[in-house]
């Protein structure tokens, strides 16, 4: 098969003027009109004004801008303001989480039965106060957080991964695997999510964070597969696609480069909601002692713990509690900005 | 040819790129819980037509009837049920996806929507460079030199290939479409219905840039349009489709000066006239009733049920295409004669 193409070879190209005119934009008006004179209106089809005149402009070097993809997505998603807030707050959250055996100024487990149950003081740096048996609560939070944040990373990422991979392969592959992706998926969501949480969490053994977000994730997945499977299913069929086909593309590109762009929006969404999700999930848990198991404290083991004593100490149930908020909040910011930022249709101004 | 499965037909005419023997797409219609199949719609069965190298043929019929199927069927974007097609001799109906490659390469599509065609979120040099890098032709720099090109054939700037498809108007979108068409300098290019889609005055924009187009590089056209006036400026030949048959096919004049299908005659008279002095005069044929459904279409001859020239003869035998060059499919195609409601 020999290469026709030669990408040396020059294309010889008129002008717009050039083709209008030699064209005769009027004799092929007439022509369609069926031998009739053209009403005054359409005697010279626009030649794209518009284009013409940017092009002008270019050329004079009145608008030099190229910007790359990414640098778009990047500049699109700093203009949003309440994304690049939450971005900052949370990587301050992160950090805290990060570095909490530094930050901390005693150790989680130190317990201080002569300071039991304060409330939030400077005296002894106890600013968020002390639990019952005296171990400082900025530092049991400190702690939590880094717990929490684990699992929750671990859950949306493992589970948009399994919901991603599968809800894709169906949406795209449709007819028989489509049926039985979905039909595995529709199994998953009519477990009784808890009670298998339970049994799992009874057999393999509990208290590690990483083997709980496991366990959440295989059973999260199931709404970013249905999800995704829809998007997918909509986009196979659009004509981009088609004219990718045409150009002879691979699945694999078909897919990576055409239909996962254009699902980015809903799979971003459902992950930040699987973020906030899994850290209530895994408080219920460790609620029902099957989670993080003591003396780990997780935000949500906190909570649980704190809960007893709600009404005479706020501060055990308020301090985790914000923090859940806090980070679900900024979660779903920054998913919105992103989401924003990959469109490229959304102008922000 | 390196495969076996591409035989090369004896009969192939030299001139002749495209090729459609009996060509039929039938879809099943699946129903209840084990889907299983309760009919079949038989959106194009049983066509016969050829491109000529360099020329434009028109596929022109109402909605419905099977144009743009049988412009998928062509591409192989679509399953084949029956019949052939070749491409310059060569058989392409079952082609693997991977034999199908270097036909891909030859074979080019223009699609109706100029806003569904091309993908957001890609940027217009990322989507015209697309079957350049799909087919791993040239390198990065000589992919953009390349587009850069093609831009300017379709009369657009260089510069707007780093925009992303949804700042551009429809008629400049469509012209980006076949940018990415033309990108790998192909010999057929199909056209589904370009211009449909566009403000009147843009459509004959692009199609002065088709023809500047085909003109320059010698390509030809499979021209799918609803539209007849625009058939009758672009197409060397025409073909027109009802209800997934070819009623008549041939030269351009021929068809529009001598119609010999009832089904022709209608849907030409039916071309509107922009000056209302004489229209009163002109004969317009109006057809009864809608198009049968392609699901359960007529015996013998498909247009029957609406046709005024109608006997025992049409419900019972399907009509063959005859003739020589202009061809017609009706039993009465030398006696037709305009319907009594109409004067001539």
């Amino acid at each position: 098969m020999s290469d026709r193409h030669d990408p040396g070879r020059p294309i010889h190209t008129k002008g717009a003027d050039d083709l209008a005119e030699t064209e005769g934009a009027t004799e092929a008006w007439t022509e369609l009109a069926g031998g009739k004179t053209p009403p005054a209106a359409v005697e010279r089809p626009a030649t794209d004004l518009e284009a013409r005149l940017e092009a002008e402009l270019l050329r004079e070097g009145l608008e030099v801008e190229h910007l790359t993809q990414w640098q778009l997505i990047r500049r699109k998603f700093l203009q949003h303001k309440l994304a690049v807030v939450s971005l900052i707050v949370l990587v301050i959250i992160i950090l805290a989480g990060v570095f909490a055996g530094t930050i901390a100024p005693y150790g989680f487990e130190e317990i201080d039965l002569q300071n039991r149950s304060q409330a939030p003081t400077l005296d002894g740096f106890h600013i968020m106060g002390t639990d019952k048996i005296g171990r400082d609560y900025f530092s049991r939070v400190l702690f939590g957080t880094r717990t929490s944040l684990i699992v929750a990373s671990i859950v949306a990422g493992v589970s948009t991964l399994i919901g991603t991979v599968v809800g894709g392969l169906a949406g795209y592959m449709g007819g028989r695997t489509d049926n039985w992706l979905m039909r595995l998926t529709d199994l998953f969501l009519t477990l009784p999510g808890l009670a298998i949480l339970l049994i799992l969490s009874a057999f393999l053994g509990q208290g590690s964070p990483i083997r709980v977000a496991f366990i959440l994730a295989f059973l999260f997945w199931t709404a970013t597969a249905r999800i995704v499977r829809g998007v997918f299913l909509s986009l196979r069929e659009k004509e981009f696609v088609e004219a990718a086909k045409a150009a002879g593309a691979s699945d694999g590109r078909i897919i990576f480069r055409h239909i996962l762009p254009n699902a980015m929006g809903p799979i971003i969404v459902s992950m930040t909601l699987t973020v906030a999700t899994a850290i209530l999930v895994e408080a219920a848990l460790s609620f029902l002692g099957f989670g993080i198991q003591p003396p780990n404290p997780a935000l949500g083991k906190l909570i649980a713990d704190g809960q007893d004593s709600m009404t005479t100490q706020w501060w055990l149930v308020t301090m985790p509690g914000l923090l859940i908020v806090t980070i679900s909040l900024c979660i779903n910011f920054i998913g919105d900005g992103l989401r924003d930022a990959l469109d490229p249709t959304q102008v922000i101004s | 040819m390196t495969s076996a499965d591409t035989e090369t037909t004896p009969t192939a005419n030299g001139s002749e790129i495209i090729r459609a023997e009996d060509l039929k797409v039938h879809f099943p219609i699946m129903a209840g819980i084990r889907r299983h199949q309760v009919g079949t719609v038989y959106a194009v069965d049983g066509l016969d037509f050829e491109v000529q190298k360099g020329e434009t043929l028109g596929l022109v019929g109402e909605s419905g009837c099977g144009k743009s199927t049988t412009a998928r069927a062509v591409m192989r974007l679509n399953n084949i049920t029956e019949g052939k097609v070749y491409f310059e001799g060569t058989d392409i109906t079952n082609l693997s996806r991977k034999a199908m490659r270097p036909f891909r390469k030859r074979l080019q599509i223009v699609f109706q929507d100029p806003y569904a065609s091309l993908n957001p979120r890609m940027t217009v040099h990322d989507i015209i460079a697309e079957p350049l890098k799909v087919h791993d032709v040239g390198t990065k720099e000589e992919r953009s030199e390349r587009v850069g090109q093609l831009l300017e054939t379709v009369q657009l700037s260089p510069e707007h290939g780093n925009r992303f498809p949804h700042e551009f108007s429809g008629g400049q979108r469509q012209r980006i479409g076949v940018a990415r068409a033309l990108a790998l300098n192909p010999e057929v290019m199909i056209l589904d219905e370009p211009v449909s889609a566009l403000d009147v005055s843009i459509q004959a924009q692009v199609i002065n840039l088709l023809e500047a187009i085909q003109e320059e590089f010698g390509l030809a056209y499979l021209f799918i349009a609803h539209d007849l006036s625009v058939v009758r400026h672009i197409c060397d030949r025409v073909a027109v489709m009802y209800l997934g048959k070819i009623v008549e096919i041939g030269p351009r004049d021929q068809i529009f000066e001598d119609p010999k299908h009832p089904y022709t005659k209608a849907l030409l008279s039916a071309v509107p006239i922009p000056e209302p002095r004489g229209r009163e005069e002109r004969g317009r044929i109006v057809l009864e009733g809608d198009v049968p459904t392609p699901v359960d279409p007529p015996s013998g001859c498909r247009f029957r049920t609406r046709c005024w020239m109608a006997q025992g003869i049409c419900a019972e035998e399907e009509p063959p295409l005859v003739g020589d060059g202009h061809r017609a499919a009706c039993h009465f195609v030398d006696s037709v004669v305009m319907p009594p409601s109409v004067k001539a």
